[in-house]
């Protein structure tokens, strides 16, 4: 009798569990990111020589771990990939942890072939939350929008089924992992084709092995002004913290 | 999906001033649709209802609470969502009196059956509120070819217009109708919806503005509809004028008045959408000949030859002598065709530059037992004007194929007027031999050029194949006229030699290129290639001495004259296989050719026929870790044809001191040439170093052979010779110290050339070595508004020539120190000064015109002016000091020949350039790179 009941409420539970869609805690999502360079490299006439029609949509694979505070993002080799020659430069590729229990976040940029460290705090976003709805990787999101400046909006989907407040590169924050994010004229655009509930490995979150050479972002943004300045417009180095 | 709303109004009045610094407090349990299973992690978060923006969010825990506090008074809907459930929405009016909420049981209700999809077009909304304006993105909706913006209009939902082109949004009329925030001719809305085109549009926005028109003290909104162009779809202009003078107050060998220096130009580029034309044009007496690569790049002048650098781009400087420049055209480029994929562009410009030079040399002539020296006295007036026509056209013939066609056009027409005084001394400074030659040449001709090529793409990706015509075609003709007078200085005699001599020189070269790649999985490459040439130059040179008796150029001299053909077929393969994994790169080609050559000596009748094969190997390996690092190795052979005056047997008499002929058995040279290069660099501590090396072996190189008569004068003859060699290795490095405020720049490079040649029939080899050391180092002070630098190089350099052994060693210091200084209300000062100091080292050779010391000193200030700094006043002095000289040191196998041209030296120059454009903005210069 015992062991009858113990099966009845195993079977109880399976079944619960699989009627209904789970909520994620902790996981891995995998993300593609669509890069028109077309729209990102814009006037720049000398990238523009080898950017065509069909070589403009650049298409990379990130994944994104985490648990319920702390997340890394990060670009997934392949060793398939074709050698795009300068192409590969056109877009960033950041791994970027996030802790959202000290609201800190940590970045290794590989601008220019060299990482450089950042560590700083969370930026804070004002999101607008719209009742637009689409989904992706079968979970349902919702639309909100950040206003980078006044020219830029930045599309943001999430899904309240995935609670960590996660998401790629330095967005985080909103109810649910940010599942799709495109900036408004669909230069950039990242979406979730997979997403995984495993249990995470905590000491992939942890970023405390990088001691050497830890700029805050203002910092690097005023050496990189100096540094590249020359080359490279002032607004363009802010522009590549800007999502940081 | 459907939704539940609730609203909770906990007091009666909802005021539109909130209190500050009192938080909301809402909490909350929710449950399961029956009410009675607590849900764990279910959301809840609060939305402003007026700009929705997100105020915050939180999850509900074991036992289905949450609760939210961390924002103000204000009035939110609050969304319950758990993904089992449909979702639940509440709308909470806060205030001072209501700011605790507590909504003790949020039942979620059950998934509804029928869920709606929203659709999303390319995650980018067609529709969308900005703030209180509608925005349609255009693109979203299709309309056809050629449609105007009535026609877009018409299509977007809310949007109606009438068959008098009225149009209503929303049910509300549209007052009017702007384009980019302004009005399009006049106040008639139709007049922009009928005649602007839909597809440069880019969103469609529709928002209330005062109206601007209304009656005195009318505050009433009009709804207006602003149509916001693409990129593409703008149209404007943008310029550079410029114009600097002296007003001959320049002192020229003390004088004033005499000659003012100036220079001028004009930069103009308008463009409309696609279509660009631009003007350009160019005047100068100064070395200013030709525009930067940044004023290249931003006006599009693609086929303005130019020097500079990217690092500086500034223009190229002509300093062989006494310049005067002009040259102006025109470019017209478009684009057409779907999605703009055919291009079109055409140009003309015109050129007239003259050069004057006047040189003194001192050549020194290394025999076995034997040393000479001549002294010249050169004077080298050349002027040249060209028309030049170019066309670019490219069409995309499908998705896959594209044909280009890009013909060139030239006509010119040159004078020539040299004239060169030659003393020949022996070693011990006796004269032995003086000459007197002037030969001035008028030329005229024509050249065409150009290529067709069509290419073709596959469906598999990177297979491509390409079948390529090119034409070479140039015509000239020359007239010349030879005056020269020798004076046997120790025989007491003289010789005079008065001739009139043509020349008419055609070739023709046609190639036919077929290249297919075809890929081997995704990281190997096959790329075959075959190449036909067929090449024809025929060349009539005729002489006629001067006829005493009838005073006329009419007795043929047959020495001289003679009509000589060539022929050449190629047939060349190839396969180049390629293979490039992450990070690497490696090719390896392999070509094999065959020429057959036939010589034709029509006034002879001999026939020199060669008929040769080559085989022409190629290796390239990269590897490029980061994009701030990379090595490149490869090696490569090559092989090049003798041109026609390499292989016409007919001697040149222009210089009677020197006489040059070719030879029709000369066969193609064979070169073996490897590059090495590195380089490093860190972008954020901006450090970086460079170094490689060049090193080639030439085998069949093409060498003068030549002989001396008793008084040093030469005949020579172009020959083949075996190992002609080079070798060049450079490094340098970036130091940034300081924060950027110091930067050290050390270079080093160090050079050898072996160079062949006969003289007398004794084989001469000559070796030059040199190394020159160098240092820079840059200030960056007072907040990088003072700019300082200071350089130093010394070159070290010695040629050893086999016949005699003797070595002549010789030094090249260059020492420099400059700065900028950018002051406030805009004005800036510039200076720099270098100091040179040219030395003949050792023994051997050398009363000194080698050796020489001067210091140029330019000095430059500015002031900008207009709000925007577009119009810019300048004074600069060049050469302040008077002391530029160009002096240089030739070797070429045993002689050594030293020259000194005299150049512009000092001028000042006060200029005056407007930059503008069609937005009243401030318009920068373009730069280099990017």
């Amino acid at each position: 009798m015992e062991c009858f009941k113990r099966i009845l409420a195993t079977a109880i539970i399976a079944l619960l569990s699989t009627a209904s869609i789970a909520q994620i805690t902790s996981g891995k999502i995998i993300y593609e990111r669509r890069t028109n360079l077309k729209k990102t490299v814009g006037d720049n006439p000398r990238a523009k020589q080898f950017i065509t029609e069909e070589n403009k949509i650049r298409k990379e694979n990130f994944e994104l771990i985490f648990n319920e505070t702390s997340s890394v993002f990060e670009f997934i080799e392949n060793e398939d990939e074709e050698e795009g020659g300068m192409m590969k430069y056109l877009t960033q590729r950041n791994k970027v942890y996030q802790n959202l229990e000290d609201k800190e976040f940590f970045m290794v940029m590989n601008s220019w072939g060299q990482p450089m460290h950042l560590k700083d705090s969370l930026s804070q976003r004002k999101w607008k939350v719209t009742e637009n709805k689409r989904k992706f990787a079968g979970h349902m999101c919702r639309k909100a929008i950040w206003e980078q400046n006044d020219s830029t909006r930045i599309y943001a989907w999430f899904s309240p089924d995935i609670v960590p407040s996660v998401g790629p590169e330095g967005f985080y924050g909103l109810p649910g992992a940010i599942l799709g994010l495109a900036t408004e004229n669909g230069a950039i655009v990242y979406f979730a084709t997979e997403i995984k509930e495993v249990a995470v490995d905590k000491t992939k979150m942890d970023y405390s092995e990088y001691k050497k050479d830890i700029f805050t972002k203002q910092e690097l943004i005023t050496t990189l002004v100096k540094s590249m300045g020359q080359w490279i417009k002032k607004e363009d180095l802010e522009a590549m913290f800007s999502w940081y | 999906m459907k939704f539940t709303k609730l609203i909770i109004i906990a007091l009666a009045l909802m005021t539109s001033s909130f209190g500050y610094g009192q938080n909301m407090q809402v909490s909350g349990t929710v449950y399961d649709s029956t009410g009675t299973k607590p849900l764990k992690n279910a959301l809840a978060m609060a939305i402003r209802i007026n700009d929705s923006q997100l105020l915050g969010f939180t999850r509900t825990d074991a036992s289905g609470k949450f609760e939210m506090n961390n924002f103000g008074l204000d009035t939110f809907s609050l969304v319950i969502d758990h993904p089992d459930f449909d979702e639940k929405t509440y709308y909470i009016f806060g205030n001072e009196e209501n700011n605790l909420i507590e909504i003790k049981s949020v039942i979620l209700p059950s998934k509804s059956q029928e869920i709606e999809e929203v659709v999303i077009y390319a995650y980018k909304d067609p529709i969308y509120y900005k703030g209180d304006t509608l925005v349609y993105v255009a693109d979203s909706f299709a309309v056809a070819e050629g449609a105007v913006v009535e026609e877009l209009l018409k299509k977007l939902p809310g949007i109606t217009v009438d068959k008098d082109g009225k149009i209503t949004s929303q049910g509300e009329e549209i007052s009017k109708v702007l384009v980019d925030g302004d009005e399009f001719f006049g106040s008639d809305p139709t007049i922009a919806t009928k005649n602007l085109g839909a597809d440069g549009i880019a969103t469609v926005q529709v928002y209330e503005k005062e109206n601007e028109d209304g009656i005195g003290g009318d505050d009433e909104k009009i709804k207006v509809l602003d149509l916001k162009l693409k990129d593409s779809a703008k149209k404007g202009y943008f310029g550079r004028i410029s114009g600097a003078s002296d007003f001959a107050l320049t002192p020229i060998l003390g004088e004033l008045g005499t000659n003012p220096f100036y220079e001028g130009e004009i930069l103009l580029n308008k463009f409309d959408g696609a279509q660009k034309i631009s003007v350009f044009a160019l005047g100068s007496n100064t070395p200013r000949s030709s525009f930067g690569w940044g004023d290249m790049n931003k006006f599009g002048l693609e086929n303005e030859s130019s020097s500079g650098n990217r690092w500086n781009g500034g223009a190229q400087n002509n300093t062989s002598g006494v310049p005067q420049t002009l040259k102006a055209g025109v470019y017209y480029s478009d684009k057409f065709g779907k999605n703009k994929k055919s291009k079109f562009g055409v140009n003309y410009s015109y050129y007239n530059d003259r050069l004057d030079a006047n040189s003194a040399s001192r050549s020194e002539y290394y025999l076995t037992d034997t040393t000479y020296i001549t002294d010249d006295s050169i004077r080298r007036y050349t002027g040249n004007e060209s028309h030049r026509f170019n066309m670019n056209l490219e069409l995309q013939l499908d998705s896959l194929t594209t044909l280009q066609v890009k013909p060139a056009f030239t006509l010119d027409k040159g004078i020539s007027d040299n004239s060169d005084i030659s003393s020949f001394f022996t070693t011990g400074g006796v004269q032995t031999l003086g000459t007197d030659v002037r030969d001035s040449t008028s030329s005229k001709g024509f050249s065409l050029g150009g290529f067709a090529r069509i290419n073709r793409n596959f469906k598999k990706k990177k297979r491509e194949m390409e079948l390529r015509y090119d034409l070479s075609l140039n015509d000239n003709e020359s007239n010349g006229y030879l005056d020269s007078y020798t004076n046997f200085v120790a025989l007491m005699t003289g010789d005079t030699l008065r001739q009139n001599k043509t020349n008419t020189n055609n070739t023709t070269s046609h190639f036919a290129t077929f290249t297919y790649i075809e890929p081997i999985g995704k990281k190997m490459k096959l790329e075959f290639q075959y190449l036909f040439e067929y090449g024809i130059s025929n060349q009539d040179k005729q002489a006629f001495d001067f006829n005493e008796v009838t005073s006329l150029y009419d007795s043929l001299n047959t020495g001289l004259t003679n009509v000589f053909n060539n022929t050449r077929i190629q047939n060349r393969a190839g396969i180049k296989f390629s293979y490039e994994p992450k990070k690497h790169y490696f090719g390896v080609t392999a070509r094999f050719r065959d020429i057959t050559i036939a010589n034709v000596n029509e006034t002879t009748g001999i026939e020199t026929p060669q008929n040769l094969q080559n085989f022409l190997p190629a290796i390239e390996y990269r590897y490029k870790p980061s994009m701030s690092k990379r090595l490149r190795v490869n090696y490569r052979t090559s092989s090049q044809a003798p041109s026609i005056n390499d292989v016409q047997p007919v001697q040149d008499n222009s210089n009677p001191n020197r006489l040059v002929s070719g030879n029709p058995d000369l066969l193609p040279n064979y070169m073996h040439s490897a590059n090495i290069m590195f380089n490093t660099w860190k972008a954020l501590t901006g450090r970086y170093i460079w170094a490689g090396g060049n090193f080639s072996l030439t085998n069949n190189a093409f060498a003068d052979s030549t002989t001396y008569n008793s008084f040093g004068q030469t005949e020579s003859k172009t020959v083949n010779v075996d190992g002609n060699a080079m070798a060049v290795v450079y490094s340098g490095a970036g130091i940034p110290m300081f924060g950027r405020k110091i930067t050290l720049e050390p270079g080093i490079n160090a050079s050898f050339f072996r160079f062949t040649n006969y003289v007398s029939g004794i084989e001469n080899k000559t070796d030059n070595y040199a190394i020159t050391p160098a240092m820079k180092v840059k200030f960056s002070l007072l907040g990088d508004s003072l700019e300082m630098e200071a350089s130093g190089s010394y070159g070290y350099n010695n040629a050893i020539s086999s016949l005699n052994r003797i070595a002549t060693p010789y030094s090249v210091g260059n020492y420099a120190a400059g700065f900028k200084w950018r002051l406030p209300k805009g004005f800036t000062i510039s200076s720099e000064g270098t100091y040179t100091v040219n030395a003949q080292l050792g023994e051997a050779g050398g009363d000194g015109i080698y050796d020489t010391k001067f210091f140029v000193l330019n000095a430059e200030i500015s002031k900008k002016f207009l709000k925007t700094n577009n119009l810019e006043l300048a004074l600069k002095g060049n050469d302040i000091l008077n002391q530029n000289i160009n002096a240089r040191r030739e070797i070429n196998g045993n002689v050594t020949t030293d020259y000194r041209t005299t150049i512009i030296s000092r001028y000042f120059l006060l200029k005056l350039t407007l930059r503008f454009n069609n937005r009243k903005t401030k318009e920068e210069d373009g730069h280099g790179m990017f």
